[in-house]
């Protein structure tokens, strides 16, 4: 994060706030101490420049101490230490300028018995300068997570449309109507079953909601109907196995999640190649994340066309807004199989 | 008797097929493939006059199947759902099935293919001209397959480091070599994907990831070093479409 009091030229209202500060400290030493008015405006501008730079360094202490980060004992501590240290140095140092630049002895009995009150305007000082950056931390932090809410919602709204495009790809319904036609003539039976079984799986896939959250059961038993239906395809060169935790048939996901994995294991494995691939599903608990691994056989040969990756990447940033955690998916690719991990917290989530 | 064979990854489309061709007594279906170089080997060494094509297919698509023939059959090509391959059939009224598709709808195809046969280079034609239709489609090329022989390479663009145009031919220059191919330079030039390659002169089309330097030789023109080593002269409008490429 770059610094509050430089970006958008906010280091102009800065330097006037300290240009008042400077003026009224100059004016209390002529008015109220009877000091020259060189002498007066000198010792102000020493004093208060000296904390104009040091105002500035105190964001780092800031930044790197926020209230979520940092212990409270350690927040205490640093604070202390940043506000002892800096204030004596700045005494120190504006006294030991203003003694070689002016020289006056009225005015150097002045600067020793100054000190207590010059360290109490120091303290003052430092908690303004703090408290407003915490402000403004506190501040650009609610700003963000409001643009990040209604980047979720905005997304939401777009991807509507999108996603029942690319969870529910028109090839994949006009080649299985076509299986369909041709099943009519071979096997009426296998036809209605398989008509049945189409009719489910676009029934499930268009009511639900884009954000809602379904059980690993509910998600499950579409991903078997959608498999089903790509073996009635592809016959012999698809096979499925699934190893599925007891445990993890209760857990949340969001809805659909996996249907774009799938349709990526099927066009990657089985449409680019022509021996037989092996689509797996492994799901299991493990605290409180439930972790979902896809895995597919491919043909290392295939110079298939590319995918764009748009697929796996809706996944990771519906899975990341919706959360809040930026890597919930992992992927991993060997010389022959492709594997695709989620890991969805199981926690209570009000979307 | 017409012999037919059929190219399709699914074989419940295959059996659409063959179901519907038994009202026809004159074709007789000599082959049933199910990928593009099964189809390719069958073709040669069948040599059909009529054959039913996938578009997509593992491997290799029906069309870029079709590129590596040199005498191709009668063509009925089929698609669930291709937008580019469907509005490339749509400008040439070449007659394409959308699956699923009527019995009706089936058969006026395979009549009109069948006054086709016999009559030689009509399909042939027919096939250019489609493929030139494709060339102005916004599908940008991928990879390119070629054919050495009776092996089918391949290319994946990354893999190229540039064309060089030689006569009716395209010399394509890959990390596993020299192949030259049946291919247009304007048909290239409109099917590459944009940004990644850049035609510097007539008979020159490169890889922009490839290219090393580019220096002046004389006054106006210059010289275009690949990593390959090979150097190339790059013509005065090359250089204006490199410069909005690379961006200097």
């Amino acid at each position: 994060m770059d610094h509050p009091f430089i970006r958008n030229k906010s280091i102009i209202i800065y330097s006037i706030t300290w240009l008042v500060i400077c003026a009224l400290f100059a004016f209390a030493l002529f008015y109220f101490y009877d000091f020259e008015a060189k002498t007066a405006a000198l010792d102000s501008l020493v004093f208060n420049g000296i904390f104009f730079g040091l105002g500035l360094a105190y964001w780092f202490n800031v930044r790197y101490n926020s209230f979520e980060k940092s212990q409270l004992l350690n927040l205490v501590v640093s604070h202390l230490a940043a506000l002892v240290l800096s204030v004596s140095l700045a005494i120190f140092l504006s006294k030991s300028i203003l003694t070689s630049v002016l020289a006056d002895e009225e005015h150097i009995n002045f600067l020793n018995e100054s000190i207590p009150w010059r360290a109490a305007l120091g303290l003052m000082y430092y908690s303004i300068i703090i408290l407003v950056y915490y402000l403004i931390l506190y501040y650009d932090d609610l700003n963000q997570k409001t643009n990040e809410r209604s980047q979720l919602e905005t997304m939401l709204k777009n991807s509507e449309l999108e996603m029942l495009k690319s969870q529910i790809n028109p090839h994949f319904i006009f080649n299985s109507l076509n299986s369909i036609a041709s099943l009519t003539i071979i096997s009426p039976e296998k036809a209605r079953e398989m008509v049945i079984k189409l009719s489910e799986f676009l029934r499930y896939s268009l009511e639900k909601d884009n954000d809602q959250m379904n059980t690993m059961e509910d998600e499950l038993n579409n991903i078997i109907l959608y498999l089903d239906i790509e073996k009635v395809r592809f016959g012999d060169r698809l096979s499925v196995k699934t190893d599925i935790s007891k445990e993890s048939l209760h857990l949340k996901l969001p809805n659909l999640i996996l249907q774009p994995l799938f349709e990526n294991a099927i066009k990657h494995g089985i449409y680019e190649s022509l021996e037989k691939v092996t689509v797996s599903l492994k799901t299991w608990q493990d605290q409180n994340i439930l972790r979902v691994e896809i895995s597919n056989q491919f043909d290392p040969q295939a110079t298939g066309k590319k995918g764009k990756g748009i697929g796996l990447k809706n996944v990771g940033e519906r899975l990341r807004l919706i959360y809040g955690v930026p890597q919930l998916v992992f992927t991993e690719k060997t010389d022959n199989l492709f594997t695709v991990r989620l890991d969805i917290p199981q926690i209570a989530t009000d979307l | 008797m017409i012999r037919a064979i059929i190219i399709d990854d699914e074989s419940l489309a295959r059996d659409l097929i063959k179901a519907y061709l038994k009202k026809f007594d004159d074709i007789e279906v000599i082959a049933e493939c199910s990928d593009g170089f099964q189809g390719l080997k069958a073709i040669q060494e069948h040599k059909p006059d009529m054959i039913f094509l996938d578009v997509q297919m593992p491997k290799i698509t029906g069309f870029e199947m079709l590129e590596l023939l040199e005498e191709p059959p009668v063509v009925i090509f089929s698609t669930a759902f291709d937008q580019y391959a469907i509005k490339a059939f749509e400008l040439n009224a070449t007659d394409y099935l959308l699956k699923p598709y009527a019995e009706s709808r089936f058969s006026e195809a395979v009549e009109k293919a069948k006054t086709k046969i016999g009559t030689k280079g009509v399909a042939k034609a027919e096939l250019e001209t489609l493929q030139e239709t494709r060339a102005e489609s916004d599908e940008s090329l991928d990879r390119i397959v070629v054919k050495t022989g009776n092996k089918i390479q391949i290319l994946p663009l990354e893999s190229i480091s540039h064309f060089e145009a030689q006569d009716d031919y395209v010399a394509i220059h890959s990390e596993v070599g020299k192949f030259l191919k049946l291919l247009r330079m304007k048909y290239l030039e409109n099917r590459l994907p944009l940004g990644e390659f850049v035609r510097i002169h007539r008979s020159h089309i490169v890889n922009v990831k490839q290219i090393e330097k580019l220096e002046l030789y004389e006054k106006d023109s210059y010289l275009l070093s690949l990593k390959t080593g090979i150097k190339l002269p790059v013509s005065r409008s090359g250089h204006s479409k490199l410069k909005e490429v690379l961006k200097y």
